[in-house]
């Protein structure tokens, strides 16, 4: 387009020309460094953007025979489907809701204990500390689901043991609809949070020293200094996580909800993957499961834009 | 104090690296071989190289010295014999169905593909990604054409909606017929002083016993609990039964309500594990049975795990004495615990594959002479032969070596009597003990017939569907029944069941249901 512009009228459009050769300079300038960036961009247009193409599945009646291409179109019939069914709306609450505890109560643990982490003086100890909370992100939640299903059994499991000692009854954990959601919180935090200090040391790790020696000299006592210097020091960061963790309200882990779950506990249990997996892998309704996954990426993509502008507005960096 | 760690770091590198380089080298040796073996087998066939892959469940039980399901001594046996250069293609069992999926809508998927599950094959067709074979059998086969000449009731379970085959199979032997079952510790009957229930209050009875006099037992354990209480009660929750002339699905129905009510009853008497729901790996179960703190186990009638279990209970506790136990009678009459139907495992044809005269050769081959050996493994060196019996000679040394390759015989012309479980059997004590149970046990299961109302399950869209939710569902109320106490009863239960099978289209399931029974029911 604008090189035929450019032709027909080459005088209006010198300074475009310019402009543009401006541009292709710079770009010769950093050949280097753009043919470092190939690789990753054909990884992006690969294998990031060109599936989304078979999106359009959702749009249609798939069946594998006849392929993304083959199969017939049915306009919104799927998404139809889909906000008329109850179990949508089940799922969608469940999701919304895990999502929900998740932020409450899991998202602030990992700054407490950076904090924590961040106060120890003795190095030795801190780096050990470090290391052992580190560890159980790498177990797998397959293993863990196991281990945390015996240690919550309500005949032999350790913690309903302890109960007991202290004289309350055994709690069914995993199939009470009460207490199912705090497990998966809980075990959640446990796994998961060790890991997640290491942004936060990072960051604070980057305040500068000079910040506290005049907190001190002004007499603020620790928690004084942690509140004004430290605290402030890492709010970019949190603000950036807190976009990045709304923007996956819409999506729990599939491993640990399928992990965790039990048929007594499905009302409160079955989430958006986990539907998709039993809909849409087990029982070939493709596009159904599609038309879920897009709206589930639509309303992502709202809840992501949203939170960065509220955090822009607030004055913090965004994303973007 | 700072140079240990980076030497020890320094030794662990080299010792990986050297680990790396030694696997390397395995590898490499494990190719040269495969490849003397392919070109081995391309000199057998002058016609050039004749491939075809088949799909398999991968159960885990391939030792590391044995190889892998892809690579190992029966595979290599397998093309040698056959001159088909053959590449298995392993599904996680407890995954196969997702797993495939997957595989074939990515194109990946083996040429034959094979379930026991006839209605997932079913899909497959709907899917169309299968595709019909009657020309391939006509045109190429000729040992599977005689056998299903010589069996011709298998047909009707090969043929789909269309009217066309879509899959090969062979009968199962009655070993494989026979699935569910039920075992009781006779020691634990003579202790209490009573006798194997015939029905299902003696049952309680007797599971209430066993409570009082072993206060930390679980009377009654095992995985297929469930499945036990529907089938007892002749109404399996997936299952399309006639009643009255009338196409009903099983959940449906106040069969279903009672066994719920079974359920819900052992429950709450205390007679079976509290804790089952979450013991989705039956890790629970099978540790109650094999140290001596369950009663009554259900499970299957024998072989393979159940083989296992026992001999681990009889390790344990020598003086156990576990029987098989018969089905007991219900207030719907007396019915058999769940039997599978005559075709044993379903092959079916890839609609990409390349070359179906190979793919039907290999099977010819199979069905020929390829399943003995697969099966009973080399003689000499895992079997004797007397007459016409195989007799294995070291139990656990055809667990380790030929155990796996059952995998492979997918179709077979196998028949077993009860008896032939004990004369096959090593004769070392413990195996002659556990033979003679699992054939008291195989009688026992097939003494009371499972209520099978049609010879197999209308396959069609609309009820595919409704089950992707009423499954879910059925499970999640009768844990609620179970598990919330009095206010959930089993009539509350199948009142749900049924408003939620009403609400998914269940109607209008059942007026096509009736229209297949009714246009199908000449060839049953």
């Amino acid at each position: 387009m604008n090189r035929q512009a450019s032709l027909k009228t080459p005088i209006s459009s010198k300074n475009e020309v310019k402009q543009k050769s401006a541009l292709w300079k710079e770009i010769f300038r950093n050949r280097f460094l753009y043919l470092l960036l190939l690789p990753v961009a054909a990884y992006l247009v690969l294998f990031k953007y060109a599936p989304m193409v078979g999106e359009i599945i959702a749009f249609k009646n798939y069946r594998l025979s006849e392929g993304i291409w083959g199969s017939p179109w049915v306009g919104f019939e799927q998404f139809e489907k889909l906000f008329s069914s109850k179990e949508f709306y089940l799922v969608l609450k469940n999701t919304l809701l895990l999502n929900l505890y998740h932020l409450v109560f899991a998202f602030p643990v990992p700054i407490i204990l950076a904090v924590l982490l961040n106060e120890v003086r003795v190095e030795w100890y801190k780096r050990t500390l470090q290391n052992l909370l580190y560890i159980p992100h790498f177990i797998s939640w397959i293993v863990l689901g196991s281990i945390i299903i015996a240690l919550l059994s309500p005949s032999t499991g350790f913690v309903n043991y302890v109960l007991q000692a202290f004289g309350l009854e055994p709690i069914y954990f995993l199939a009470d609809k009460f207490w199912w959601p705090v497990t998966f919180i809980g075990s959640g935090i446990w796994k998961e949070a060790g890991f997640g200090t290491i942004l936060y040391l990072a960051a604070m790790a980057s305040v500068d020293p000079t910040l506290y020696e005049a907190a001190k000299i002004d007499g603020a006592n620790k928690l004084r200094q942690i509140w004004h210097v430290t605290l402030p020091g890492i709010r970019s960061t949190i603000a950036i996580l807190l976009i990045l963790q709304v923007g996956r309200m819409m999506d729990v882990g599939f491993e640990q909800v399928y992990a965790l779950r039990n048929p007594a506990v499905t009302s409160v249990a079955e989430v958006i993957s986990t539907f998709v997996y039993t809909r849409g892998i087990v029982n070939l309704q493709y596009s159904y499961t599609t038309a879920l996954g897009l709206f589930q990426s639509l309303i992502a993509l709202i809840l992501i834009v949203s939170v960065n502008r509220i955090i822009k507005a607030l004055g913090e960096r965004g994303l973007w | 104090m700072n140079m240990k760690p980076t030497s020890k770091g320094r030794f662990l590198f080299v010792f990986m690296l050297a680990a790396a380089m030694m696997l390397s080298a395995c590898t490499g040796g494990g190719n040269e071989a495969d490849g003397s073996k392919g070109s081995s087998s391309e000199k057998g066939n002058a016609s050039g190289n004749k491939k075809v892959s088949i799909s398999m469940f991968d159960r885990g039980q391939v030792s590391s010295d044995e190889g892998t399901y892809e690579e190992n001594r029966w595979v290599k046996w397998i093309r040698e014999q056959s001159g088909i250069d053959v590449k298995m293609v392993p599904v996680p069992r407890n995954e196969a169905q997702s797993t495939l999926n997957v595989m074939i809508a990515s194109n990946q998927a083996p040429d034959l593909i094979w379930e026991f599950d006839r209605t997932y094959i079913g899909r497959l067709v709907s899917q169309g990604v299968v595709q019909p074979i009657d020309e391939y059998i006509e045109q190429y086969s000729t040992s599977y054409k005689k056998y299903l000449e010589e069996n011709p009731e298998l047909k009707a379970h090969l043929t789909f909606d269309d009217g066309k085959m879509y899959a090969v199979a062979t009968k199962r032997p009655i070993t494989a017929v026979a699935n569910h079952g039920m075992w009781i510790r006779q020691d634990w009957l003579d202790e209490i002083g009573m006798e194997k229930p015939k029905t299902l209050d003696e049952l309680i009875q007797v599971a209430q016993a066993f409570k009082e006099h072993y206060p930390d037992s679980t009377p009654i354990v095992g995985p297929t609990t469930a499945d036990i209480y529907a089938g007892l009660n002749a109404a399996m929750s997936t299952q399309w039964y006639l009643e009255d002339g009338q196409m009903k699905y099983g959940a449906t129905l106040d069969r279903f309500r009672d066994a719920i009510a079974l359920e819900k009853q052992l429950f709450d008497l205390g007679l079976v594990d509290k804790e089952y729901f979450t013991d989705s790996n039956n890790q629970r179960a099978n540790q109650l049975w094999t140290t001596d703190k369950a009663g009554i186990w259900m499970f299957q009638w024998g072989s393979g795990q159940v083989d296992l279990m026992m001999k681990d209970l009889l390790t344990n506790v020598p003086d156990a004495e576990p029987v098989p136990l018969e089905s007991v009678e219900t207030v719907n009459g007396k019915h058999g615990l769940y039997q599978e139907a005559i075709p044993h495992i379903y092959v079916a044809f890839n609609k990409d594959m390349k070359d179906p005269e190979t793919a039907v050769k290999y099977l010819d081959w199979i069905v020929d002479q390829g399943w003995f050996t697969l099966m009973n493994g080399e003689e000499g060196v895992h079997y004797t032969k007397s007459g016409d019996t195989v007799k294995r000679m070291d139990t656990d040394k055809y667990n380790k070596e030929v155990l796996y390759a059952n995998e492979y015989a997918v179709l077979k012309q196998m028949e077993v009597k009860p008896e032939d479980l004990i004369e096959q059997a090593a004769d070392d004590e413990l195996s002659q003990r556990l033979a003679t149970l699992s054939a008291e046990a195989l009688e026992t299961a097939l003494k009371n017939e499972f209520r099978r109302d049609i010879p197999y399950q209308p396959n069609f869209d609309e009820i595919n569907e409704i089950r992707s939710t009423l499954d879910t569902f059925i499970r999640e109320t009768r844990a609620t029944t179970v598990t919330q106490g009095e206010k959930y009863t089993a009539d509350w239960a199948i009142e749900e069941i049924r408003k939620e099978w009403t609400r998914l289209g269940g109607p209008e399931a059942e007026k096509i249901a009736q229209q297949w029974y009714e246009d199908n029911k000449a060839n049953f």
